[in-house]
């Protein structure tokens, strides 16, 4: 009140020498009704002059010399800009915002990377700013400073990374896109390469069994990665990126032009209400403060990204003759438009499309060369096409209810030689989420409902062209799922104490029959600083042999599947995976030595009841079948933040599992997973100058410890602990960066990884003779490539 | 194992011993500073980004700023000083009009409503 009133007497001492507009702001809302709005602000496009409106919604204001135009805003309400012609009178009707105006929130001193209290499902969020700190060319890379996610090595010769959470391969963590899964099938173990850095705004980690509203399947953790979106991507951001390796990339992220600078700035985050993000309400509040807003009557807006990237330099660092790294080069393309429609309705279209080829083996192999073909070597051909769409609706009046749907489609090709085998393979698949979401008497009870219809067809075939002995049979893995299901979420929120979140979910695969799938996620806030976190639930998955274990074409052992003597109908006779986890996280948040810090410690138990086995424990053969006793992991993990002084954080991070399975010969530990894992991150940025110039340092130290290696013919290897098996060794690994900001809009970035030069000399065995049936570069446990350093830029317009 | 332990030990233990050579008792103040929206949140906490002050936090909800300083280095009075210098009104001092002129037209707390 004072304000306004100090504002009014300023202003008619403004008036007092110029001409002046006055009029009534009026705002309708979604079910009809027109009221005056109190404390609407005016202002004149360009300028900084502006005022409020008073009680009963009039305002008056001067006219600076040279206005155009008037803005009329207010929080709930769609902005409108008048053209202003010289008028005395100016009244406009706001029409309320059909989407959730979240509340103003800024990123003020937060970590880049910081544990969530308050969502019951949600771990961690990692911003845009931890992605920035690796090379982190793709997002498989971007976990190097993450202790829930690992970064394992899929093999010695495709050089591809894969993830692994809670000591379980990446194909049991579920994958999203905003929100939608993705990386599922025949791209389980190299999909997230094909998302590049630069494209990604946060990422959401959800440890142990997510929310049943996106589907059965995870099972380990779900990753949900926000992708720059209309609402969300720079106007121009261009990122250009070259390392030693021989690797360059180009990004490229093309938002909706925005306004010109000195103009209002509105700090309201706009977001589509829609059942199947309930995370991103807790999310809002990440969102940077100078998101680029539309006041336009435009309701559409469209953003691009781009990515093309490549490597053409053969290397061989560890002089096994073979490529440490894989020649490459790929394309992505994603285009995604947001419709902001009248009366509560929403909707999101995004089209993606991919284009990867790769090269690896010997290093002289060539698949275009007659001679050089000969060689033993890796050439795949990989194009993918997904369009998906979401619409979501919000009833006037009632933010908590809504309806929402989400459908997706996917064909997904690619073609590849893997030494003497070939391999085809395509998918295509088709998703339909729907879900209604409401509340139950009051506030404090909130459902979410739906129904979802899944559709695979996954055709593939692997042949072997072995050259002396032939037993392994052309395999077709071909099959059609089609699994309908309904869910039910029931969310129970006292206050902000207490979160309950209840899930139940029944599918009807078409293979497997009905799977019942039970989730829960509780909160409870002890007080201000201590949140406590339990989580339960059963996931299931159905295997996908060849690409889920692409690893295993990087050696010529034979395939040997032994499903149960069949029904028909089922897959090789094999189970469809079945998984129950549990855990408990505990978080505290507060102050040490005056200085924002937090603990967070968990532990995490996941009982495998049916599994796919994948035996690597036969020289010269991979034994696959149903499981037949134990499969376990068992995981905790402690990480400490503290920012001791501004603009330095420091991050300390220890993790244990123990990951074991029952094989032929025992149960054993899972090949090549290491129990233990430490990481210290240090990030300091120096004080932002005037002009916005700035330096960033950023460092990590990582120790990883002993993985055991199944046995192995030509092990050279001497601390045999357990029989016909042997250990790596631990190794350290070290990374850091520097990045110098110019005026904000350029920053150019120079770093290095992989500092210790550390690297697995003897990673492929019989790498002298690849025609050997014990030829096996699927083993790898570390680097193959020594120090890399890198440099890049990044424009923002 | 063994190494690792170490080794995150002796990091915990250098950094905090580099922010511990307090000699003199650090204050905590709460005072009510001028502001409207999430970039006046922003320009606070980074006038206050200056040797002395350990801690600042700006509640926009009731216009609270909670800095915790040592008074060794830095007075309340300065404190408020700077605040004016980046052109916000404290409750012990008013900015000139020159110093409120440097704030951004979304920062206008004399004309703005909280927004």
């Amino acid at each position: 009140m004072r304000i306004i009133f100090l504002a009014e007497l300023i202003l008619s001492v403004l008036a007092a020498h110029a001409q002046g507009v006055s009029g009534t702001v009026l705002g309708r809302t979604n079910d009809g009704k027109e009221e005056s709005i109190i404390g609407a602000v005016v202002l004149w496009e360009g300028t900084r002059s502006g005022t409020v409106t008073d009680a009963s919604g009039n305002y008056r204001i001067g006219v600076p010399p040279g206005a155009k135009q008037l803005i009329f805003q207010s929080i709930n309400f769609v902005s409108d800009t008048i053209a202003y012609n010289g008028q005395t009178t100016i009244d406009v009707t706001l029409r309320e915002a059909t989407i959730d105006m979240g509340a103003v929130n800024i990123e003020g001193e937060r970590s880049a990377t910081f544990i969530n209290s308050r969502d019951p499902q949600l771990f961690q969020v990692m911003s845009e700013k931890e992605l920035c700190k690796a090379a982190c060319c793709n997002l498989s890379e971007s976990f190097e400073t993450n202790a829930s996610v690992d970064a394992a090595y899929a093999d010695a010769i495709t050089g591809t990374r894969q993830i692994r959470m809670l000591g379980l391969e990446g194909k049991y963590t579920q994958m999203l896109f905003d929100n939608i899964p993705a990386v599922r099938g025949l791209s389980s173990t190299y999909g997230l390469t094909y998302v590049p850095g630069p494209w990604v705004k946060n990422i959401y980690v959800t440890k142990g069994v997510g929310s049943i509203t996106s589907g059965y399947e995870s099972m380990a953790g779900q990753i949900n990665v926000a992708l720059k979106n209309p609402d969300t991507a720079e106007r121009f951001h261009l990122n250009a990126y070259a390392g030693n390796g021989g690797r360059m990339e180009l990004n490229l992220v093309v938002g909706p032009n925005s306004e010109k600078e000195g103009e209002i700035e509105v700090v309201e985050e706009e977001h589509v209400h829609e059942p199947g993000e309930e995370h991103d309400h807790e999310h809002g509040e990440e969102h940077e403060h100078d998101e680029e807003h539309e006041h336009e009557h435009n309701h559409i807006k469209g953003s691009l990204l781009a990515h093309g990237a490549m490597s053409q330099l053969r290397t061989d660092m560890n002089g096994d003759g073979f490529l440490d790294n894989p020649l490459f080069s790929n394309i992505s393309l994603r285009n995604e438009w947001h419709i902001d429609g009248h009366n509560g309705l929403g909707a999101q279209v995004a089209l993606n499309y991919q284009n990867i080829n790769t090269v690896s083996g010997q290093l002289d192999y060539n698949p275009t060369d007659e001679v050089r073909s000969q060689l033993w070597g890796v050439n795949t051909q990989t194009r993918r096409y997904e369009a998906s769409t979401k619409v979501g609706y919000v009833f006037p009046g009632k933010p908590w209810k809504s309806f929402g749907s989400q459908v997706n489609a996917l064909y997904h090709d690619q073609d590849g030689e893997y030494g003497f085998q070939t391999y085809n393979g395509q998918q295509r698949s088709g998703r339909v989420n729907l879900l209604f979401a409401s509340r139950i008497l009051n506030e404090a009870n909130t459902f979410t409902t739906g129904f979802t219809y899944v559709f695979d067809d996954y055709r593939d075939t692997l042949t072997s062209n072995f050259p002396i002995i032939d037993n392994n049979p052309p395999f077709a893995f071909n099959r059609q799922e089609r699994v309908p299901g309904v869910f039910f979420e029931y969310t129970l929120k006292v206050e902000d104490k207490f979160t309950l979140v209840a899930g139940l979910r029944e599918d009807l695969h078409n293979i497997y029959g009905p799977l019942f799938t039970p989730r829960l996620h509780a909160r409870y806030s002890i007080n201000d600083h201590t949140t406590v976190k339990a989580v339960g639930g059963v996931g299931y998955r159905t295997p996908v042999l060849v690409m889920d274990n692409v690893g295993m074409l990087a050696s010529n052992r034979f395939i040997k599947i032994d499903g149960d003597p069949t029904p028909t109908d089922k897959y090789l006779g094999l189970d469809i995976e079945k998984s129950s986890n549990a855990g408990l996280i505990f978080t505290w948040k507060g102050d040490v030595l005056y200085r924002p810090a937090s603990l967070s410690i968990d532990g995490f138990i996941t009982t495998f009841e049916r599994q796919v086995v994948i035996d690597y424990e036969t020289p010269g053969y991979v034994n696959i079948y149903n499981l037949q006793g134990k499969s376990f992991s068992n995981s905790a993990q402690v990480e400490l933040q503290w920012s001791p002084v501004r603009r330095f954080d420091v991050r300390m991070a220890y993790r244990w599992l123990e990951a074991r399975t029952q094989y032929l010969d025992g149960l054993r530990d899972r090949p090549l997973v290491n129990r233990h894992r430490a990481f210290t991150n240090l990030a300091y940025e120096t004080r932002k100058k005037a002009n916005g110039s700035q330096w960033r340092f950023d460092a990590t130290v990582q120790w990883i410890s002993r993985k055991r290696i199944p046995f192995l013919i030509n092990n050279h290897n001497e601390h045999f602990d357990e029989p016909l098996s042997t250990w790596s060794d631990d190794y350290w690994q070290v990374m850091a960066q520097v990045t110098y900001v110019f005026k904000t809009n350029l920053e150019l970035y120079v770093g290095g990884e992989n500092l210790t030069n550390f690297m697995v000399h003897d990673a492929i065995i019989m790498a002298e003779d690849p025609s050997n049936q014990l030829f096996d570069g699927s083993m790898l446990w570390g680097p193959v490539f020594g120090r890399m350093g890198y440099v890049g830029l990044r424009w923002m317009l | 194992m063994k190494k690792a332990f170490i080794l995150l030990l002796t990091l915990t233990i250098s950094v905090s011993a580099f922010s511990q050579k307090t000699d003199n008792k650090p204050i905590t103040a709460t005072f009510w500073v001028a502001g409207v929206c999430g970039m006046c949140e922003k320009s606070i906490e980074a006038a206050l980004d200056t040797k002395g002050i350990l801690q600042a936090d700006f509640q926009l909800s009731n216009n609270q700023l909670t800095v915790t300083y040592k008074p060794s280095k830095i007075t309340e009075t300065q404190i408020h000083t700077l605040l004016n210098e980046a052109g916000y009104d404290t409750e012990k001092s008013t900015c000139t009009d020159e110093q409120y002129a440097r704030v951004h037209g979304c920062c206008k707390y004399r004309e703005l409503e909280k927004h």
